[in-house]
């Protein structure tokens, strides 16, 4: 009767001990894939926003694999593609100039074309920390009738 | 103790073990899909790049496009030789786009318009003008 107490009480500890492992492993990779589904939806995202007709540059009706800065400058895409960013993680989306170097910061009405950040969509919302995916990519300014360096930046808000 | 218990105790171990072998196996194969999501942003990263450089702006109406062309000519573009403007610029936008120089080949037909070559696994993009293939290569 002893024994097979002590084999029952051996049993579940080992079981309890396996269990708290196996549900630690199991929240981490809940976390993990909630963290990775995040990140797949913003790869998405980095696509389908530099393809936002709105933005895109068009030349005599023919679009072109670039951003006319023009267009972002006036362009909110909180009243139109509200849906694209209510993905499962909140997103800062902005494009910036890289080369030539930008002599000013974030771009207003004011200060264009000489800035260097045109904020896309800014959630504004608080956050610790941040992981930032980007994508090089042509700004085009039309007043010059120049084509940029820049980059298209997601910055995911953990 | 008896010889049911014993085997009582050797079935759980089994139960143990296939546990653990499946919370690592499901581990590894999460892990799988993430280098596959890092392979797509970097294949995306290439093509950008790539179309990124041909458009930019040399001097006036030129484009790197336009300056590639006249290197495979042989010729000059904004008073300048095109295959110097090629190599010169083309090293300045992949350098602040963060790539080392052990990482990636610049190609006009065979000839090298970057500082290194690298080897490994690869992403092409490429496009013809001219009949010249003109190739960015990353390598990782």
């Amino acid at each position: 009767m002893m024994e097979t107490l002590m084999v029952a009480v051996v049993f579940m500890v080992v079981l309890i001990i396996a269990l708290a492992f196996y549900f630690k492993f199991s929240l981490d990779s809940i976390e993990e894939s909630g963290e990775e589904a995040c990140l797949v939806s913003n790869t998405v995202l980095l696509v389908s926003v530099s393809s936002v007709p709105e933005i895109q540059c068009s030349i005599n009706g023919k679009t072109e694999n670039c951003i006319d800065t023009s267009k972002l400058i006036v362009f909110d895409p909180s009243r139109v593609y509200g849906s694209m960013f209510t993905t499962n993680c909140d997103q800062k989306v902005y494009f910036e100039q890289i080369y030539p170097e930008p002599e000013n910061g974030t771009c207003d009405q004011n200060n264009y074309p000489d800035c260097g950040i045109f904020e896309f969509y800014d959630p504004d919302v608080s956050y610790s920390s941040s992981i930032k995916i980007s994508t090089p990519t042509s700004l085009y300014f039309p007043l010059t009738e120049e084509y940029k360096f820049g980059k298209l930046v997601i910055e995911v808000l953990l | 103790m008896k010889r049911g218990q014993l085997e009582i105790i050797g079935f759980m171990v089994i139960i143990i073990l296939l546990l653990f072998s499946l919370i690592f196996y499901f581990k590894f194969a999460a892990n799988d899909s993430t280098d596959l999501l890092q392979e797509a942003e970097e294949n995306l990263e290439v093509s950008n790049l790539l179309d990124a450089i041909k458009m930019y702006t040399i001097c006036d109406d030129t484009q790197m496009s336009d300056v590639i062309k006249s290197c495979v000519d042989g010729g000059n573009e904004c008073d300048e030789d095109a295959c110097a403007i090629v190599e010169r610029e083309v090293q300045q936008i992949i350098s602040l786009n963060g790539w080392d120089n052990d990482t990636y080949m610049f190609h006009i037909g065979d000839i090298l318009y970057s500082q290194g070559t690298c080897k490994g696994n690869t992403f092409v993009d490429d496009y013809i003008t001219n009949g010249e293939t003109i190739k960015l290569t990353y390598c990782y």
